[in-house]
């Protein structure tokens, strides 16, 4: 603000200061003395034309130590008051409070160096209280702040009022009496030669958006928690199918072959040697049924990973690898049932990956457990060039990783082999 | 020989005990599970317990649960574990575990139920049981530099009977070699793979096992 525009005011304002006995000066932006009146000029000794920059020159020519206290300074605040009309002023503020009331935006501001609070129509509202029923301060307002965002506003505060740093903070309020339950606090500090001398906030009712966010968490956790349910409900079918071979199928496959073992010896041989010959073919064939349905139930639920853990199974699928594979590290102690399976697959299909696709001549698996989280990888040096989107096979392993909150990443640069990373968390 | 068995399956017990009877083997008790097992041969004192790895309440291991049981409780009598799997990790904690008179074997052996008989006999005198296929599957194995390679055919002979629990007397028979061929063979072998000779036959097993499977 240059020396106050409306001319006629301003004219006014200093003919009735110079008329003053009480020395004064006035400060405009950032505290720059326009203006001293003669009984201030006549008290610090200065000439009412070449006014120093700043108060701090006007302050040292005030004689003796107390002198200070003796000069009254009017500031842009005080001026924009008594350059509007009572009347202005209390158009203008019921305009705002109108849209105060509307958009559901209180304001406040705090002056520091007076210590003073105040607080607008809505400002009162949203914080439970009947529009300027009260004087408030930082005490009063924190009181009205929910106990346990009570620290954080306390804390920001301090350092808007000490280091000047504005805030913007979401708070519950202490009593949700009213429909009012979250809060958006903004605040700006309005800084003067390093030091702050007002605070302008804004406070905003987020009820609303805080209700959709919380629903929208909700529907998040529920959709997470199905989506384990699903995979974990598929994880125990394939295991119940293959108990179900196991106990049931190849079982009675394995007591065929005794009891046409049993039929042979009870077979005069000399007498029928066809029969005898046929007896054989038949037990050769049913050994050969017996070796695919163990394949097939060792594919659809490794028993070693249920029976003895995760190192036995991986041990076990590389030992039956048609490439040279490892396992250069993995955890001898038990880890979750869901996070043992979703390695195992994790592992079968990179190797898969590595035969089929990738020609690689070579394969390591590492699965580490830290504190928290385990980290599988399984390296092969192949063709490279591999992407999740791409097969169906690392898109599912892709899911399965991202239902237990994990991540899978691949790095796969062309003619440069293959890294296939998941970190899994792990209680 | 007399055996005591147990499995889940009426069916399978049924049919083996049959055909051990028919080969002149008396079962002197059969049980659906391992606490059964255990009366019998608390009992009736078997020269081997033929057990079967899964079986019920939990479907798991019980099998090798009742056969350490056993070892430790009636260290006179063998013990043969069945599995449907040939799982490398079962038979290295058996034999591990069981200096010897203790087996592990693939459920289908009982076809050749001659062959089957051996290893009751072999397990019975005490002497370590591998099934071939476990064997195999550790021989078979895909490695990016094999000493294997190494090995004359002959020798890999040797080898798979070594890790199989044989004796050199046993693979003497097998192969048709003199005792000291065999001798030499052994030696050999353990001087390629680089191992330390072992002088008796378990640590022999657990050596060549341990080798293969690292």
């Amino acid at each position: 603000m240059s020396p106050p525009a409306a001319k006629s005011a301003w004219g006014r304002l200093v003919s009735a200061l110079d008329g003053l006995d009480e020395p004064v000066v006035v400060l405009v932006e950032d505290s720059r003395p326009v203006h001293l009146n003669p009984a201030g000029a006549a008290l610090t000794g200065l000439d009412p034309g070449e006014l120093p920059g700043d108060l701090a020159g006007i302050a040292s020519a005030l004689p003796g130590r107390a002198g200070e206290a003796e000069l009254i300074v009017l500031t842009a605040q005080h001026l924009d008051a008594a350059l509007t009309t009572p009347e202005e002023h209390a158009e203008s503020r019921r305009q705002l409070n109108q849209a105060q009331a509307v958009a559901r935006i209180g304001s406040w501001t705090a002056d520091m160096i007076e210590r003073r609070v105040e607080f607008s129509d809505e400002q009162y509202r949203l914080y439970g209280l009947e529009p300027q029923s009260r004087h408030v301060d930082i005490h009063t307002f924190l009181s009205l702040i929910h106990p346990e965002d009570r620290a954080a506003m306390a804390a920001a505060a301090d350092r808007a009022a000490l280091k000047g740093e504005p805030f913007k903070l979401e708070h519950r309020l202490a009593d949700a009496g009213s429909d009012v339950e979250w809060i958006e606090a903004r605040c700006e500090p309005v800084l003067s030669r390093g030091r702050v001398v007002r605070m302008v906030g804004t406070c905003m009712d987020i009820t609303e958006r805080k209700r959709h966010e919380e629903s929208l968490q909700a529907s998040l956790a529920e959709v997470r928690a199905s989506r384990i349910r699903i995979v974990s409900a598929a994880d125990e079918e394939r295991r119940r199918v293959e108990r179900d071979l196991h106990d049931g199928a190849q079982q009675r496959l394995v007591s065929l072959t005794m009891a046409l073992r049993v039929a042979r010896t009870q077979l005069d041989e000399q007498a029928h040697p066809a029969v005898l010959a046929t007896l054989e073919e038949i037990s050769e064939e049913l050994q050969m049924a017996l070796a695919e349905l163990r394949d097939l139930a060792r594919g659809i639920h490794p028993a070693m990973l249920t029976e003895r853990g995760l190192a036995p199974a991986l041990e076990s699928l590389v030992l039956r690898s048609p490439l040279p594979a490892r396992v250069v590290a993995c955890p001898d102690r038990r880890l979750p049932a869901s996070l043992e399976i979703a390695i195992y697959y994790l592992a079968a299909e990179a190797l898969t990956n590595a035969i089929k696709h990738a020609h690689a001549s070579r394969v390591t698996i590492s699965v580490s457990a830290e504190d928290n989280h385990v980290v599988v990888e399984v390296c092969d040096d192949g063709e490279g060039g591999a992407r999740i989107a791409a097969g169906t096979g690392l898109r599912g392993l892709s899911d399965r990783v991202a239902a237990l909150d994990g991540r899978l990443s691949i790095h796969s640069p062309p003619g440069a082999g293959t890294t296939l990373t998941a970190e899994l968390p792990c209680e | 020989m007399r055996v005591a068995l147990a499995d889940d399956s009426l069916l399978f017990r049924e049919g083996l005990t049959r055909l051990l009877q028919d080969s002149g083997v008396e079962v002197v008790g059969q049980a659906p599970d391992a606490p059964g097992l255990l009366a019998i041969v608390e009992s009736c004192s078997p020269d081997v317990a033929v057990v079967d790895i899964r079986m019920p309440p939990g479907h798991s291991d019980e099998g090798l649960v009742a056969a350490r049981q056993i070892r430790s409780s009636h260290p006179e009598v063998g013990v043969l574990v069945l599995s449907q799997y040939v799982e490398v990790d079962y038979a290295m904690a058996l034999v591990e575990e069981q200096p010897k008179g203790a087996g592990y074997v693939l459920k289908d052996r009982v076809e050749n139920i001659e062959g089957f008989i051996e290893s009751i006999r072999r397990v019975s005198a005490g002497e370590v049981v591998v099934d071939p296929g476990v064997v195999a599957l550790l021989v078979g194995r895909s490695r990016e530099r094999d000493p294997l390679e190494e090995l004359t055919p002959r020798e890999l002979e040797v080898l798979h009977l070594m890790a199989e629990g044989r004796s050199n007397q046993a693979i003497s028979q097998e192969l048709f070699l003199t005792g000291r061929t065999v001798e030499s063979h052994v030696r050999s072998i353990f001087l390629k793979l680089d191992l330390q000779p072992a002088d008796d036959d378990h640590r022999r097993v657990l050596a060549v096992l341990r080798y293969l499977r690292a």
